[in-house]
């Protein structure tokens, strides 16, 4: 374990003395900061150590992509890659989005947070429900004739009909345990999940449509949905605060970073008016 | 009452164990400080379901629906491509909520998925230092102070920009660096994990740490996704395996050591899911091991099967099941065929490499590599993934949001050559629109769903969420077809996909409980099919498809083929009406050719009514016409991880 603090102390000199100074002409060196990085590496890919051979293999590699690289440079290879040019991008954004983080959030942002969103963090309301099922082409067109009559025998029976019994044979649930509208729409579908969450609890209703065909629904239960005080989802609402301030620092940035630029699309008048609050030209160019 | 009873089974079951250990398996009988526990007693309390049929349920109800392979930004070249979106974004998508993607439009799904793994290429996994973490240390440096404050006070935009260029410039403070192993050092595999992280919502969505490991010498793919069970303080101790020397390498022998060597190390658990086998010329599941010459060996078969359980049947970039070449009495086997050449058509197909490349004859040459070396190292199961590099697991043929940013929809997106080469082109229009991974896991947590992967219960779907059983057993009957819970009396009689079969007791043939629920939104059912593989007495492998229960009063042929089910399909429109097919399909099939001396396997395939593709689609919503030869129908489909069936020693 020492060895890992010894390497952490020699790459945090590395990164001191030599981060940006090992681009000497004609010289290529590779430090012991390296040397261990290149340890370090293979270490946490192996779990183990590398022995001479492999990591002279290793040494070697840089070596060879550390030349491949300046004379890379030197030949401008850089310049008009796509994937080098994105990449770059990627890589500026990622620096800006960092800072986002180097202010953070007080109770008052985030409570803030959440007073305008609370839809987002609010704990679900969830209903139980039994439901009878006929299928579509067995009932035909018929639906209603169908449905009225188990309707009828639901009725009458009341609640300890054994409701699984009756109607078609489905693999679909006959109880569905409290759960959140979401849960139901897995197995039912949207719609009919968002109609059973507004049905009257307490008696057999139907018949109401699904993808599989027709269902006569008793809802049986209900739990409410509540806001969730801050303390509860703090996390939560730290992270999407945190999103939308990266957002915004990305685009502030951009925005500064613009300034400095005069831009000129051919067939178009100079853009001073062109230009959206954040920055960005408009989409369509005119060409001659 | 409940909870004392509960309390009273555990107890006997453990005390029960206790002591059949220590007197022996024979033994009968066991005494404990509670008295004496008899075979008819322990039979009691073992088959003891509670009276209500929903309650004490410890196997899977209903199934999850995820993608085991997804690309962000993180990947070279999604990034290549345009794509903007990073795993933070993705796992949001996944969730359900809209995102704005790199091609600018809004996308949402139409419903949540369960769960989603994004694996982003290990090769490539830059190091990008991170400048802040909020560390009130950094606030004790002059130019900490000034950067804090000017964030403070509305310059952040400002400082942005001045720490940049003081990083690029090395002009930063010595203590603002950040080191490897500190809170502030970010990888891009730190940054992986940490998005994995925090979009893990246990009970609702599961996201998992993972990696792509792209092997691809040559242009030959044989890809894999690695998969962690576990969180970030196992993960983060190990690095991905990348295909660049020396560090990396492009053997799977050198995956599977890498692999080993991180559970050794840390306890953790792996498992690797390969892809495009249809893309690798003969090398995805080989009988002679690609660049040695030799024939693999019981090493290479137990190796892989050990770490491979699970294989990736059909994705984006085509269908992987069966070829037409290899299954030509199997009408359904010519579906999104990609079988021009490798990965970037530097090498064409040459016939003789497909047996080497699709699951159904991978599954058969186990069976005959495992009756030479004792090991079937082709034993896995199926799923389906998206292998997207947009960051949006959009595969909906309605909702299709391409496999690279460049390909998000658009007028002309599908008429843009995919790969060209001077050797062959692929089209857009022939990429799928296709898949998920569906699995039943008893939780939707890391362990559970990691865990039904292992054992192989899961499937592979085209796109659509149909929620499909297979049970394989000794004694399912006809009765059991009109079970309201099939997955009760499955579990209970029989072994679910993935697993295997009991020895067969004399005289008797397998026998299959097969069960289909429509996607809720979907089309209906066409058929349910069984695929038969076995290794006959010349050890030969042969396959049979049968057609076990289908849509409608339609009657087996003479040629004892099963008459199509039609198409509702209105290709100018895009839409498709379930007047025909059905929402549910439910039978018990028996074997009518086993012989319990041939090694066999089963899986199940599940097929819809035909529906409009995707390029049907783009062309109503664009206004656009497709060539002549384009796709514009498609029947979706679901293939079940196989129950495997081998004789018993003599």
């Amino acid at each position: 374990m020492h060895f890992l603090a010894l390497g952490a102390l020699v790459f945090f000199l590395f990164h001191l003395t030599t981060d940006r100074g090992e681009t000497q002409d004609g010289k290529i060196v590779v430090t012991r900061g390296k040397v261990e990085q290149l340890v370090t590496g293979f270490s946490r890919t192996w779990q183990r150590l590398p022995t001479q051979e492999e990591l002279d293999g290793l040494v070697e590699d840089s070596i060879r992509e550390e030349v491949l690289y300046r004379e890379a440079l030197a030949m401008r290879l850089d310049k008009d890659d796509t994937i080098v040019r994105r990449r770059m991008r990627q890589k500026l954004e990622f620096l800006t989005e960092d800072t986002a983080a180097a202010a953070p959030s007080t109770d008052a942002d985030l409570q803030g947070w959440l007073d305008k969103h609370p839809d987002k963090f609010r704990v679900e309301p969830t209903l139980a429900f039994s439901q009878v099922y006929l299928n579509a082409t067995h009932a035909g067109d018929n639906a209603s004739a169908a449905a009225s009559k188990v309707l009828a025998q639901l009725d009458s029976a009341g609640e300890s009909v054994a409701a699984a019994e009756l109607g078609d044979t489905t693999m679909l649930p006959h109880q569905f345990p409290l759960s959140r509208v979401d849960e139901i729409a897995s197995v039912f579908g949207d719609e009919f999940a968002r109609r059973v969450a507004q049905l009257e609890g307490g008696r057999w209703i139907g018949p109401i449509q699904s993808g599989y065909g027709w269902h006569i629904v008793y809802v049986s239960e209900r739990t409410e949905g509540r806001p969730k005080p801050l303390s509860e989802v703090r996390d939560a609402v730290q992270r999407d605060w945190l999103a939308a301030r990266r957002k915004e620092i990305i685009d502030a940035t951009y925005s500064k970073m613009r300034e400095k630029y005069a831009v000129i699309v051919e067939g178009l008048a100079p853009q001073a008016d062109a230009r959206s609050k954040s920055g960005r030209v408009a989409n369509t160019v005119q060409r001659p | 009452m409940k909870p004392q009873i509960n309390i009273a089974l555990t107890t006997l079951v453990a005390a029960f164990a206790v002591s059949s250990a220590s007197l022996g398996f024979a033994q009968q009988a066991g005494t404990t400080d509670i008295g004496t526990l008899d075979k008819e007693s322990a039979d009691q309390a073992f088959k003891q379901r509670p009276y209500s049929p929903y309650a004490g349920r410890t196997f899977p109800t209903r199934p999850l629906f995820g993608d085991t392979h997804l690309h962000t930004s993180f990947s070279m070249d999604a990034g290549a491509f345009g794509a903007r979106l990073g795993p933070k974004e993705a796992y949001r998508f996944a969730k359900g909520e809209e995102v704005t993607a790199s091609s600018g439009q809004q996308a949402k799904l139409s419903r949540p998925l369960d769960f989603l793994m994004v694996t982003d290429h290990s090769d490539g996994f830059g190091f990008f230092p991170k400048l802040f973490g909020g560390d009130p240390k950094m606030l004790a440096y002059p130019q900490g102070r000034r950067w804090y404050d000017m964030i403070q006070s509305g310059k952040g935009a400002d400082a942005a920009i001045e720490i940049v260029v003081a990083f690029s410039q090395g002009k930063m403070d010595e203590g603002l660096l950040p080191l490897p192993g500190s809170p502030n050092y970010r990888g891009a595999w730190q940054e992986t994990i940490k998005a994995a992280e925090e979009a893990n919502d246990p009970g609702r969505f599961t996201s998992f740490i993972a990696f792509e490991w792209t092997s691809n010498t040559g242009g030959n793919n044989l890809h894999r996704n690695v998969i962690f069970r576990d969180n970030g303080d196992k993960a983060s101790r190990v690095e991905p395996y990348t295909t660049q020397k020396p560090l990396g390498g492009d053997n799977p022998r050198d995956l599977w050591k890498w692999m080993a060597a991180y559970e050794e190390k840390t306890g953790g658990e792996v498992l690797a899911i390969a892809h495009n086998g249809n893309l690798s010329n003969g090398r995805m599941f080989p009988i002679i091991e690609p660049g040695t010459g030799k024939k693999i060996d019981r090493d290479y078969a137990e190796t892989r099967v050990k770490w491979e359980r699970l294989y990736e049947a059909t994705q984006i970039k085509g269908d992987g099941e069966s070829h037409p070449f290899l299954s030509p009495n199997d009408e359904f086997a010519n579906f999104e065929r990609w079988d021009k050449g490798n990965l970037d058509l530097s090498e064409l197909k040459k016939p003789e490499m497909l047996e080497f490349e699709y699951a159904r004859s991978a599954l058969k040459n186990g069976l005959k590599l495992e009756s030479e070396l004792g090991v079937n190292p082709y034993k896995f199961g199926m799923v389906g993934s998206t292998d997207s590099h947009t960051g949006l697991a959009a595969v909906e043929e309605d909702n299709f949001f391409g496999k690279t940013s460049a390909s998000e929809p658009s007028p002309t997106r599908a008429t843009h050559p995919f790969v060209k080469t001077e050797k062959a082109v692929i089209m857009a229009w022939e990429t799928s629109a296709s898949g998920y991974a569906a699995l039943w896991a008893r939780e939707n947590t890391r362990e559970s769903i990691f865990d039904a992967m292992q054992r192989r219960e899961t499937y592979a779907t085209t796109g659509p969420r149909m929620a499909v059983r297979f049970f394989g057993g000794f004694d399912f009957d006809a009765k059991d077809a009109s079970n309201r819970m099939p997955g009760q009396v499955g579990y209970t009689k029989g072994v679910p996909m993935g697993g295997n079969l009991p020895a067969a007791p004399a005289g008797k043939a397998p026998t299959f409980l097969v069960a289909a629920l429509k996607d809720p939104i979907g089309a209906n059912l066409d058929r349910y099919q069984i695929i038969k593989g076995w290794l006959d007495a010349k050890g030969e492998v042969q396959e049979k498809i049968y057609d076990v229960v289908w849509s409608g009063d339609r009657k087996l042929g003479a040629d004892g083929k099963l008459p199509p089910v039609g198409t509702t399909v209105d290709v100018e429109n895009a839409t498709w009406t379930n007047t025909i097919g059905a929402p549910e399909l439910i039978a018990v099939w028996q074997d009518p050719d086993f012989d319990p001396a041939q090694r066999a396997f089963y899986y199940g395939r599940v097929i819809e009514i035909p529906t409009p593709r995707w390029t049907a689609y783009d062309a109503k919503k664009f206004g656009v016409s497709m060539p002549k030869d384009v796709p514009m129908s498609t029947t979706e489909r679901a293939y079940t991880s196989p129950i495997w069936y081998t004789p018993a020693k003599p």
